[in-house]
């Protein structure tokens, strides 16, 4: 897929592309929508047949998502999924950003690949037609980051579908270095890290290199720009609302946890990369992406505190330590089957809007001083048996009542001079 | 399955070194040629004897990415033994290791075993670093050595047997406090049959299933 590929379809009217550039996506979206409404207002065919005409995109138009799942079949999408795919062209047609986020958050999110093509553009208010000029490979090259993006573009194979034909994901995986390449370029101050191209790879597999550079610009500003420092550690302090989330729930969880001392690595890897690194299910990406494009940035960290207190009666039954513990919940999110993610989604949505994200930052945040503030009282404690600091201490205790004495003197030496 | 001590390990080096592929050959002997990266930490285990006793190596495999490092030096601190990689073939992976062991003795307990390793051997015809190197680096910083390839299994067994050795051996002298768990050593629960883990899937070695 070295070249861009589009595909006409029998019904003439959508260009699927999986590495569309900005005109064909525009019109593609047009097309759909004014194919869909033409249909509407002449009657001709009733929503069931339309919406069925939506969903069969999937399979009958696009060659990169018959590749992707060549399993899915109209069937597989619900009455309910299906209602809710007329809603969501409805709200293309009239452009109606404000009802589509909403959507993004009810049952089945944007439903489907082809839906989230043009759904997801819009939410990220990405104006397509404004292409930027790719960097040329010698001046991407020597970019700090290229040897290590290169390097991990290389092992993402897990990532890409098996259907996929060699040369196929070879292109693919041309294309995402050079959309990865791009952000960063255009982003000096952002760094790098390993995860943020499994972010990056979704985008691609949905959008296209063009749409999917414009989306992962405008994302990493407002969604990941914090894991995109020079290091993790203001990472760390977000992992560190987890904890509270849990404990405003369920007390017990939470000091079972602490007492575990999990900590809350088990799940950077969930948080920073919005899951896709450890969930196998494509569509189960899909969906989480759609949840996250339309809310919070800090939604993730909400999601995460769902799964741990949806697994609360399990966990307490574990051996209360740090390997037994971190290796149950890594491998249940890998495992994924016993996780109802529409359920987990809407719970993750309540314990926001119960804990808004401000309030918990800043009670992190006075944790984490309190702690450090406990730390030092502790570590000056300690250093009353510590002679270096003790000199240290009354050297500068001497200096200051010599400073304090001579200035005395002085202000007494005038007044008796002016006497 | 019982066993007289547990050592905890970490193994730290650059990003793409073959951390994570020494992991899968010791524990589940088999390599993967495209290995995905490791975000964060991730852990294997396996049982190993050593002068007659079971002994469980516990075994954290951390990201290699520099941005990582601030959360990942927080598992250094209960770990008895660590390998220390480096990949043969890239000299900046070796040029790296004075950092790495900074790191390492500064937010470790002073006791902790170091095995470095020079990963990749099978690779002689792209080697960049010589053996020689490796070996002058480890003698100058008190360091145990050995040039590995997780592909051929080539010394893999030995790096994480090796290292135990050590380990055990310092027990033996009463150097490592085995009552404090924060050195990296616990031991064993034969005599608590109370405690009922996990259950190892296969015997004596197995990595996911088995655990912890």
């Amino acid at each position: 897929m070295a070249t861009n590929t589009e595909t006409t379809t029998s019904s003439d009217s959508y260009i699927t592309c999986t590495d569309c550039n900005t005109n064909e996506l525009t019109s593609s979206t047009d097309e759909f929508v004014t194919a869909f409404s033409d249909n509407d207002e002449n009657g001709e065919q009733n929503d069931d047949e339309t919406c069925k005409d939506i969903l069969s995109l999937e399979t009958s138009n696009d060659d990169l998502f018959q590749d992707i799942d060549s399993e899915t079949v109209v069937d597989e999408y619900s009455e309910e999924e299906k209602q809710k795919a007329l809603l969501i062209v409805e709200c293309l047609k009239r452009n109606d950003v404000r009802n589509l986020r909403k959507l993004g958050r009810t049952k089945a999110g944007f439903v489907c690949d082809v839906l989230r093509r043009m759904v997801w553009p819009k939410i990220c208010k990405v104006d397509v037609i404004a292409t930027s000029p790719r960097p040329d490979s010698e001046e991407m090259s020597k970019h700090p980051f290229y040897t290590q993006v290169v390097l991990d573009v290389n092992r993402s194979l897990k990532r890409f579908p098996p259907s996929i034909a060699e040369n196929h994901r070879l292109a693919m995986q041309q294309q995402l270095i050079t959309l990865i390449m791009r952000v960063l370029m255009k982003n000096p101050s952002f760094h790098y890290y390993q995860g943020y191209h499994d972010i990056c790879i979704t985008f691609l597999l949905i959008l296209g290199e063009e749409a999917a550079f414009h989306c992962v610009n405008t994302v990493s500003k407002s969604h990941l720009s914090v894991f995109m420092e020079k290091t993790m550690e203001s990472t760390a302090d977000l992992l560190d609302i987890i904890p509270l989330i849990v404990r405003q729930e369920n007390e017990r969880l939470a000091d079972f946890l602490e007492q575990s001392e999990v900590g809350n690595i088990f799940c950077l890897s969930w948080i920073i990369t919005w899951f896709s690194h450890v969930l196998r299910n494509y569509q189960t990406v899909g969906r989480l992406f759609d949840l996250f494009l339309v809310s919070d940035k800090h939604m993730s960290l909400y999601l995460t505190s769902s799964i741990i207190l949806f697994k609360a009666e399990d966990i307490l039954k574990l051996n209360c330590d740090l390997a037994t513990v971190h290796h149950y919940l890594t491998r249940t999110v890998e495992s994924e089957e016993s996780l109802p993610f529409e359920k987990l989604i809407d719970e993750a949505q309540s314990l926001l809007e119960k804990y808004p994200p401000q309030e918990m930052v800043e009670k992190q945040i006075e944790n984490k001083k309190r702690e450090q503030q406990n730390v030092q009282k502790f570590s000056n404690f300690w250093n009353i048996f510590n002679i270096r600091y003790l000199l240290r201490k009354t050297t500068s205790i001497g200096f200051i009542s010599l400073a304090v004495l001579v200035v005395v003197s002085a202000t007494i030496f005038q007044y008796w001079r002016n006497k | 399955m019982s066993y007289a001590y547990l050592f905890k390990y970490i193994i730290i080096g650059d990003t793409g070194v073959g951390k994570s592929c020494l992991l899968l050959q010791f524990t589940d002997k088999r390599f993967q040629p495209v290995h995905d990266l490791t975000i964060g930490v991730e852990f294997g285990a396996r049982m190993i004897t050593i002068d007659g006793k079971q002994i469980k190596l516990q075994i954290w495999d951390t990201a290699g990415q520099e941005a990582f490092r601030s959360i990942t030096r927080s598992y250094y601190r209960g770990a008895a033994g660590a390998l220390l990689v480096y990949d043969i073939t890239r000299r900046d992976t070796f040029n790296h290791l004075t950092t790495w062991l900074e790191d390492a003795r500064q937010h470790s307990n002073s006791n902790m075993v170091i095995m470095l390793i020079g990963n990749k051997s099978d690779l002689e015809s792209r080697r960049e670093v010589k053996k020689e190197e490796g070996e002058a680096f480890a003698r100058e910083h008190g360091l145990i050595f050995m040039e590995t390839s997780a592909k051929t299994a080539a010394n893999v067994e030995e790096a994480f047997i090796n290292t135990a050795k050590e380990i055990y051996e310092k027990i033996q002298e009463g150097v490592f406090d085995i009552n404090n768990e924060a050195n990296g050593i616990k031991i064993g629960p034969q005599h608590s049959p109370t405690n009922t883990s996990l259950p190892l899937s296969g015997s004596g070695s197995s990595q996911g299933g088995g655990c912890c």
